[in-house]
């Protein structure tokens, strides 16, 4: 896929091009918001297979579904919505994803062996901390943190009461902020 | 009500750090998905997925079978109706009008509704004269019914022609006709 060759194409272009079947808008829809749905189903993954399994299904769903699309918001937000849906429904097909295990052995090693954690926290490193997490952790720091949800909105989500939820986000947080402390530290 | 949602550091640390990164790719590739996602994704929205799918095409099918079975039995011809062979003897003159039981054609039938009952004996239904020269006129099988009527012999009809001319009449009659045995 040659981005240069590539036409560009605006918001009810693609959604009409797509809905006839076009191949050149199939492909210029997935060229134009695959890079930045990718970067949001990374967040819910734990590492980049399991992004790609997400990304896949959330794009297969995107064309399945764009008859839905009412042009009333722009098109990469619905796109966004289906993506963080399809990583929650990946996510919840895994048995007790939502178990508090305790086990933080991944971030604590990751802790101990990341000598230079804090010379440069890119959006890069930041990703990689957050898949250390345990996937409960990890789905509700990324639906409160940056996605913007309410407690009450994660719990209708994930199936879980708004405590469960909040325990949750304080946990994710105590251990994220112990690599954050470590770079100012150092 | 919903509580006011708390904003942490670390939170805005991890969304802006996201928030804020390029359009394009990193150059090292870790924001980008391999190939083979986009060719999955291909083969999966290559077959539409309509659920009546199959069911119309099955609908479909049995219209098209339907309509060439309707059209095929229209265009066979329809069997005629079977035609009794009527028995006329053969002895029977042609000019003679029939007072037998013999049964009435439509056509006489009609006939005789449009006459009226002024005249029975006009209007009494007589044997086709086609049938009955074909009948009279020796070594000449008995047509089909509705095949074209065939005149018995050209040699015989052009003599009875020339008598008609010479005016005599009689006279060709006597040598056409086969004398009888019995006398007169």
């Amino acid at each position: 896929m040659t981005n240069d060759l590539m036409q560009q194409y605006n918001d009810q272009e693609l959604v009409s091009g797509v809905l006839r079947g076009s191949p050149s808008h199939q492909t210029a829809l997935y060229r134009q918001f695959s890079v930045p749905m990718f970067r949001v189903v990374l967040r819910f993954a734990r590492d980049k297979a399991e992004a790609e399994d997400m990304l896949q299904e959330g794009f297969v769903r995107v064309y399945r579904d764009m008859a839905q699309f009412r042009a009333e918001g722009a098109l990469g937000g619905w796109i966004r919505r289906i993506m963080v849906n399809t990583a929650l429904s990946h996510l919840r097909r895994q048995r007790d994803f939502l178990r508090d295990t305790g086990d933080f052995s991944p971030f604590e090693n990751l802790l101990r062996t990341e000598e230079n954690v804090s010379s440069n926290l890119d959006a890069e490193k930041l990703m990689t901390y957050l898949q250390k997490l345990p996937p409960g952790y990890r789905a509700v720091f990324n639906l409160y943190a940056i996605d913007g949800f309410s407690h009450e909105e994660i719990a209708e989500q994930l199936g879980i009461t708004i405590g469960t939820s909040k325990s949750q986000l304080f946990k994710a947080r105590e251990f994220l902020k112990r690599i954050v402390d470590k770079s100012f530290i150092s | 009500m919903a509580e006011p949602k708390e904003i942490h550091p670390l939170d805005e640390l991890f969304r802006k750090s996201f928030d804020d990164l390029p359009a394009a790719p990193s150059t090292n590739g870790w924001d980008t998905p391999s190939a083979q996602v986009w060719e999955q994704v291909q083969e999966n929205i290559k077959t539409p997925r309509s659920p009546w799918g199959p069911w119309a095409l099955a609908v479909l099918g049995f219209a098209v079978l339907a309509i060439g079975l309707w059209a095929y039995l229209q265009s066979r011809p329809k069997p005629e109706p079977a035609v009794q062979p009527q028995t006329i003897p053969r002895e029977q003159p042609v000019d003679q009008p029939r007072t037998d039981n013999a049964p009435a054609t439509n056509a006489d039938t009609k006939a005789t509704t449009t006459a009226g009952s002024k005249d029975k004996k006009q209007t009494a239904p007589a044997i086709p004269s086609q049938q009955t020269e074909v009948k009279q006129a020796p070594g000449v099988s008995t047509p089909l019914p509705g095949s074209k009527p065939v005149f018995p012999n050209n040699t015989e009809r052009n003599k009875r022609q020339d008598a008609d001319e010479d005016g005599s009449d009689d006279q060709v009659r006597d040598r056409s006709l086969p004398k009888s045995g019995g006398n007169n």
